[in-house]
């Protein structure tokens, strides 16, 4: 029986990961597109004395949704921080246990954001509220694109975590630390140092 | 109530609990006990509010001015051209290891880059001219960590932005105690060279000629600072505005060097997203704490606290920099920052200290904790970069640069006018 879940959550996360990359990457589109914004912010200001485009707001809410669209493929990277001057230190065994509450302690801080940012775009939905600006952007658009984000991190970390514990009970400690364990030291600077080679 | 939920932080985060999680559990629970009516109602709208930032946005556009240049291959021309000028010192390449790391730390925000980049170009050089490791290893450890003093610096616009602190004005603090603080390192690294001739190497001069034929490897990065930092300081330019057009003068410098194309950009994005939703998960989990800890009156709590113990501004410093000390030796700088600042910062600007002199101090000791170990990321990038010989190389060679640091921090405890000087001038 385990054995099938766990082929079909592979799978899953298999496009889960894809599926935050891209959506990263979509993100960083957005930052892209911020540094044009802003170009065009900055020329315009400068030659005809106004702003043209709503570049403090429109960036605002770029800020929002792209951070958000990159928090899973931060996950995928293991990149979100954790102290571990304690952790890499202990036998195999103490980690995999160690890395299961992280990863709890992580789907909890995921329901508990979830449902706050849920309840405020439908807020600002049901009541129709609009930024305090020029643009009068109707708020639960910026709002709605940040949930998704926020959402889709939010499975991310449950697929993730069932397939970390369904490896614990198997006693497959060194699957679990493949798939949520804090990169040790020497992953971490091949990442930091692979770039600056090439 | 206070020291039941300083435990709960430490255990969770020995336990190695993701930081922004942990984080936001410690709220939560100060919420639960401690505040008179229910904050976390409002957790939506502050994560909301800490989110649609323009001036946050300024954070991934640093991070990727800083993705596009490393892709350049620039740093080789810079270190050439500042051999050129600074290794007839005693110490020779030593010197050429700071002084490129001074100046590309005025373009980029973060410490690991630039010392993976300085490392990347210096170190094949050392092993080639027979250095001792030791000093050479520590001085690209140390000059990395001028990349967060020196502006444009990520970690200043985090600290501006948990405290409501200007980051023009937290920008042009950084430069002169910067600035110092390199003229620090050069003048004890020629020091201990001519003590001990054997630590260093050759020193090897250069004709008139060469140098003035390097500097053209100096333009492009002087003008990129020009840009980012110049249109800062003149008001010209947010920090955010100056950071995209960082970003476009990064991308102009790659299409020069004939680097730029849809792949390097492509990884450049790809490095900046990740390291986006790294810092933007634990400020989103700071700025709720923060919130918390101020409506449910914590902070006031500890300073009268701090006050009925007998405690003046000058010891709370004091116990602020111990702290700082001792927590750097185990926790990675960025997560220092967010979880301390919240509780740290309006005490001690409380006490009467300036924000703006504050922040920089702070730069300072986290600097510090860059390259003390255990956990000094700087060191490990470095030996990374250098691969074999052993890690106590690199921890002793940085030793005399963390002595260097801490008479940096008397100075500026001191004299606030070196960080408060300029920012004084923008009024």
């Amino acid at each position: 029986m385990f054995q099938q879940v766990n082929v079909i959550l592979d799978r899953m996360l298999g496009g889960v990961q894809t599926g935050s990359l891209w959506l990263a990457r979509a993100g960083g589109m957005l930052i892209l597109l911020t540094v044009v914004i802003v170009t065009v912010e900055v020329i315009t200001r400068q030659v005809m004395g106004r702003s043209a485009v709503h570049a403090t707001e429109i960036t605002g809410y770029i800020m929002a949704v792209s951070a958000s669209w990159s928090f899973a493929y931060t996950l995928m990277c293991k990149a979100h921080i954790r102290i571990d001057a304690l952790y890499l230190n202990f036998p195999q065994r103490v980690r995999a246990v160690l890395d299961m509450l992280a990863m709890l302690a992580l789907a909890l801080f995921c329901v508990l954001i979830v449902g706050a940012v849920f309840d405020v775009a439908h807020a600002s939905f049901a009541d129709g509220a609009t930024a305090n600006t020029p643009l009068g952007t109707p708020l639960w658009i910026p709002q709605t694109l940040w949930l998704a984000g926020l959402t889709w991190f939010s499975i991310a970390v449950c697929l993730l975590t069932l397939r970390a514990l369904l490896a614990l009970f198997q006693g497959d400690t060194e699957r679990v630390q493949a798939l949520v364990g804090s990169p040790s030291m020497d992953e971490i600077i091949q990442d930091e140092t692979r770039e600056t080679r090439s | 109530m206070i020291l039941t939920a300083l435990l709960i932080l430490v255990a969770l985060l020995i336990l190695s609990v993701p930081v922004a999680a942990t984080l936001i559990v410690l709220a939560l629970l100060l919420d639960e006990f401690y505040s008179p009516f229910p904050l976390f109602r409002a957790m939506g709208d502050v994560l909301w509010t800490a989110s649609d930032s323009f001036l946050l946005i300024a954070i991934p556009l640093f991070i990727l001015l800083g993705e596009i240049l490393v892709r350049t291959g620039i740093a080789k021309g810079t270190y050439r051209s500042l051999e050129s000028w600074l290794s007839w010192l005693p110490g020779g390449l030593l010197h050429a290891n700071i002084g490129t790391a001074t100046l590309f730390s005025a373009t980029s925000g973060s410490s690991v880059a630039t010392a993976a980049t300085i490392g990347t170009v210096a170190i094949p050089q050392g092993k080639e001219m027979k250095y001792d490791p030791r000093l050479f290893t520590g001085s690209i450890a140390a000059g990395g960590t001028l990349g967060i003093m020196i502006p444009p610096s990520i970690n200043l616009i985090v600290y501006g932005f948990l405290t409501e602190t200007s980051i023009p004005r937290l920008f042009a603090a950084g430069l002169l105690p910067g600035l110092l603080l390199a003229t620090l390192f050069i003048t004890g690294t020629a020091l201990i060279c001519l003590w001990k001739p054997s630590l260093g190497g050759p020193s090897v001069s250069h004709t008139w000629a060469d140098r003035i034929s390097g500097l053209r490897n100096l333009v492009p990065v002087l003008i990129l600072f020009a840009i980012v930092v110049g249109s800062i300081y003149t008001g010209l330019a947010t920090p955010t505005e100056a950071a995209s057009l960082g970003v476009l003068g990064a991308m102009a410098i790659a299409l020069a060097m004939g680097k730029l194309s849809v792949s390097v950009i492509l990884e450049a994005l790809d490095g900046t997203m990740k390291t986006t939703g790294m810092i933007m998960l634990i400020i989103m989990a700071s700025y709720f704490l923060n919130f918390v800890l101020a409506s449910a009156g914590v902070t006031r709590e500890l300073t009268s606290f701090l006050a009925s113990a007998g405690m003046g501004p000058y010891s709370t410093l004091a116990l602020t920099i111990l702290i700082y000390i001792v927590l750097g030796f185990f926790i990675e700088t960025l997560s220092l920052m967010v979880i301390t600042i919240p509780i740290v910062a309006p005490i001690v600007i409380g006490m009467g200290f300036d924000p703006v002199w504050l922040g920089i101090l702070l730069i300072l000791l986290i600097e510090m904790a860059l390259i003390t170990p255990p956990v000094g990321l700087n060191l490990y990038v470095v030996q990374g970069v250098r691969q074999g010989g052993p890690f106590s190389d690199v921890m002793v060679g940085a030793m005399p640069y963390v002595g260097m640091m801490m008479l940096m921090a008397l100075i500026l405890i001191l004299f606030p006018s070196v960080a408060l000087f300029l920012p004084g001038l923008m009024n």
